[in-house]
């Protein structure tokens, strides 16, 4: 069984996720409104009782790539004292 | 198998209530419920907290998880290091659910030192604008509505303690930057003008300090890479202290003080959403963040068992400032019962 699953949800702020929550399933937030989510009953019944829209994980990839791509991109065009500032960056890969 | 006693070289003591006064970390069998028991299990854990009207990357902040106040910062279209001007001048209060739109500083300031509580609160210093970079030394106090002029800090400069440094009438600014390479400039303010004080003992920016003007304790920071180093503060002097942080870490946002605190999120680590316990002594390990946050804003006065974390961004995605909150809670667990299989 994978470890994870993956979905689209908005954060609709206090009580999007508990405590609890956090002590019954794994849960990570990633750019693009990406959550990874323990896969365990209580992890799953989380992400539909949020209306998340369960994505496979290349699929959830693909949106979090795309805002790190266009982050990265206008990285680029900084000057380089605006560069030195702030590293570029970095890809994410999710788990 | 080897016994508790052969691993620990105690045994668990076998009673039949539990004990009136069991101490932290100590574990027995109440032989009347047929249990095994301990005492002083710390659950931590952070939730979804109230989502902010905007984000502030960079911003700095005051108060506690029911009463917080973030402000400054900057973010999408005009973040800082994105070419743009425009840090951002306002303010948010929390009333622990939810963020209410408060007064308007009178200078936009990314960056900048921040410390006192949601009706008194102190902001000094920062990044004005970004394209050119220039800097403030102007200083504004909150009276729960609106700011006023406070006065002028020593030098105009950014990258100073963010989140905690005692109160409004009695406030600690240490390091920054006016060009790289970080300062060591430590300087106190007395509710209407800065001194100049003994300086830290090494260049310091963008650290978090846990405390108040005459005690504390700073740790992280760059000078210019991240840095695990710990120091004392203790109203005159500066030493340092031997313990270290767990991850070397800067832009971090922190709860607390010398004797309780908490360290969460930071850069440069992109997927970094660990926090980190202070007891006094050492830092450990705590509670993992669901988000990614860096230059984030937070709770900083105690109790460090409740508090939060807001705004900032992933490192990955600098361009877009987070509006998330993240609440931070631990409670003692006693005569807790455990479960063996």
């Amino acid at each position: 069984m994978a470890l994870f699953i993956y979905g689209t949800a908005t954060n609709t702020g206090k009580g999007f996720f508990t405590a609890e929550d956090r002590r019954n399933f794994y849960l990570s937030g990633q750019p693009a409104n990406v959550w990874v989510v323990g896969n365990n009953e209580k992890g799953a019944l989380w992400l539909a009782e949020k209306n998340g829209v369960e994505k496979t994980k290349a699929e959830a990839q693909a949106l979090v790539t795309a805002e790190v791509t266009a982050a990265q991109t206008a990285w680029d065009a900084l000057s380089d004292e605006q560069k030195d500032m702030n590293p570029r960056p970095t890809d994410i890969t999710l788990p | 198998m080897a016994g508790y006693n052969t691993i620990r070289g105690l045994r668990v003591k076998y009673l039949s209530s539990d004990p009136a006064n069991s101490e932290e970390g100590q574990v027995w069998y109440n032989s009347t419920t047929g249990s095994l028991r301990l005492n002083g299990y710390v659950l931590s854990a952070f939730s979804s907290g109230g989502n902010r009207n905007d984000g502030q990357n960079g911003g700095s902040s005051a108060g506690t998880l029911t009463a917080g106040l973030a402000f400054g910062g900057g973010r999408n279209p005009n973040l800082p290091n994105s070419g743009g001007l425009a840090t951002q001048t306002q303010s948010e209060e929390y009333n622990g659910s939810s963020w209410a739109e408060g007064g308007a500083m009178s200078q936009g300031r990314v960056d900048g030192g921040g410390t006192g509580t949601q009706t008194a609160a102190l902001a000094w210093g920062g990044r004005a604008t970004n394209n050119p970079f220039t800097y403030t030394n102007l200083t504004e106090e909150y009276g729960g509505s609106s700011w006023t002029s406070g006065g002028n800090l020593g030098a105009a400069q950014y990258g100073m303690n963010r989140s905690g440094g005692g109160i409004q009438t009695a406030a600690l600014s240490v390091g920054g930057f006016i060009v790289s390479p970080a300062r060591n400039e430590t300087e106190e303010y007395n509710g209407s003008s800065w001194t100049s004080v003994n300086d830290m003992i090494t260049n310091t920016a963008r650290g978090v300090y846990l405390g108040t003007q005459t005690s504390g304790l700073l740790v992280n920071g760059q000078p210019p890479s991240s840095v695990q180093a710990a120091y004392n503060y203790d109203g005159t002097n500066w030493t340092a202290n031997p313990a270290t942080s767990n991850l070397a870490l800067l832009t971090r946002s922190g709860i607390g003080d010398n004797s309780a605190g908490l360290l969460m999120g930071g850069s440069p680590y992109a997927s970094n959403t660990s926090s980190e316990l202070w007891n006094g002594t050492a830092f450990a390990n705590d509670a993992v963040a669901a988000v990614v946050r860096n230059g984030s804003q937070s709770s900083c006065a105690s109790p460090v068992s409740a508090g939060y974390t807001t705004s900032g961004t992933n490192a990955s995605t600098p361009n877009s400032a987070l509006t998330s909150t993240e609440e931070y809670t631990a409670t003692i667990a006693t005569n807790l019962n455990i479960t063996t299989s």
